[in-house]
């Protein structure tokens, strides 16, 4: 009787999280600058559940006066950023990693300073027109860099 | 023959061979240092007044050139040299001077350089000139960049640029030009093998 109870508890949040999360976002942070610095950057992963893809097609801040989806990418000797228009896919059932070197949501014209703890409201806004309102941790590559050197 | 110079000789001789195999290495890397080229010469201004890479002569030089809008790239390159720098002792910190260089003199000036710089370490000092004298020490050291605007403001662009470590050792010669790739531990390594 109680493992049953269990079992369904278990099944009705798994479902929940199926339907409610069918895009997850987690191990989202944003890179504290120099109190003066103009720009920043948002990262996180953004796992798509469902079985269609999705696109991250805007974002926007209330610490930025413009918020755009960012490539870095290197090009004919050099490193650039190319602004993604047309926003970025996260395919069905797979993981879009915005992360440092790479995809990013570029924090333009900063209105204040991020500081190492501060917290960060980011909204990203796909195309299946649902909204996702995250408080990210401001941090500072130092803390994140053991990790994105891992990847390598 | 005993068996006991059976396999005493053929190691004596492997020894031999691999001794003079090393020094032969060490004889070419000497030459190699000698016969190379002094790394580019440069003067520019720091916080401090004029710097120029003679004035460094005896201590290792690591430059970077980047600018201090950069959202994404140089903040992750200047921690990898900020973490190189974080490796080294007190005393290997006083035989090396890490540069940051910009290439947007335009919107840097020295405050908010020294600003962004000291973000990722106190020791890690900062240059601008005059876009000419900027143009040519990138252009001598192979950086090369250009300005992306993203809409009608003129003031708002994004500098695309060559992101590479230079390595110049106390005798004032270019040593190494290292990709973005290596690791904090690779450069201090790579700066401890110059100074020591």
């Amino acid at each position: 009787m109680r493992l049953s109870t269990l079992v369904m508890a278990l099944l009705c949040s798994f479902s929940v999280n199926l339907y409610a999360g069918d895009l997850m976002i987690s191990d989202g942070w944003v890179r504290a600058v120099p109190p003066e610095a103009p720009n920043s950057a948002a990262y996180m992963k953004i796992a798509n559940h469902k079985d269609a893809a999705v696109t991250l097609v805007a974002a926007n801040s209330s610490v930025a006066k413009m918020v755009q989806i960012h490539l870095s990418k290197k090009e004919g000797g050099m490193m650039k950023m190319e602004h993604q228009k047309e926003g970025v896919a996260v395919p069905a059932g797979g993981t879009l990693e915005l992360k440092p070197g790479s995809y990013h949501v570029m924090l333009m014209g900063l209105k204040q300073p991020l500081k190492e703890g501060d917290q960060v409201k980011v909204v990203l806004k796909f195309s299946d027109g649902s909204e996702k309102e995250l408080m990210l941790p401001v941090a500072t590559s130092d803390m994140k860099s053991g990790m994105s050197h891992m990847d390598h | 023959m005993s068996r006991f110079y059976q396999i005493l000789i053929p190691i004596m001789i492997a020894m031999v061979t691999v001794a003079a195999g090393v020094q032969y290495y060490l004889y070419q890397e000497q030459s190699a240092a000698r016969e190379r080229p002094p790394a580019p010469p440069f003067t520019l201004t720091s916080s401090k007044g004029p710097v120029s890479l003679q004035q460094l002569q005896g201590k290792a030089v690591v430059l970077y050139f980047g600018y201090a809008s950069c959202p994404d790239i140089c903040p992750i390159d200047l921690g990898i040299v900020g973490g190189a720098l974080k490796q080294l002792n007190t005393e290997e910190h006083d035989k090396v001077q890490a540069l940051f260089i910009t290439l947007d003199p335009a919107r840097d000036n020295l405050r908010r350089l020294g600003e962004y710089a000291a973000f990722f370490h106190p020791r890690l000092g900062t240059l601008r000139g005059t876009e000419e004298q900027i143009a040519s020490v990138a252009r001598s050291y192979g950086v090369i960049y250009e300005k992306t605007y993203t809409g009608d403001d003129p003031s708002v662009y994004w500098v695309s640029h060559s992101a590479n470590f230079f390595l110049i050792n106390p005798e004032g010669q270019l040593v190494a030009t290292l990709p973005r790739e290596t690791t904090p531990s690779e450069l201090s390594t790579r700066i401890r093998s110059v100074i020591n």
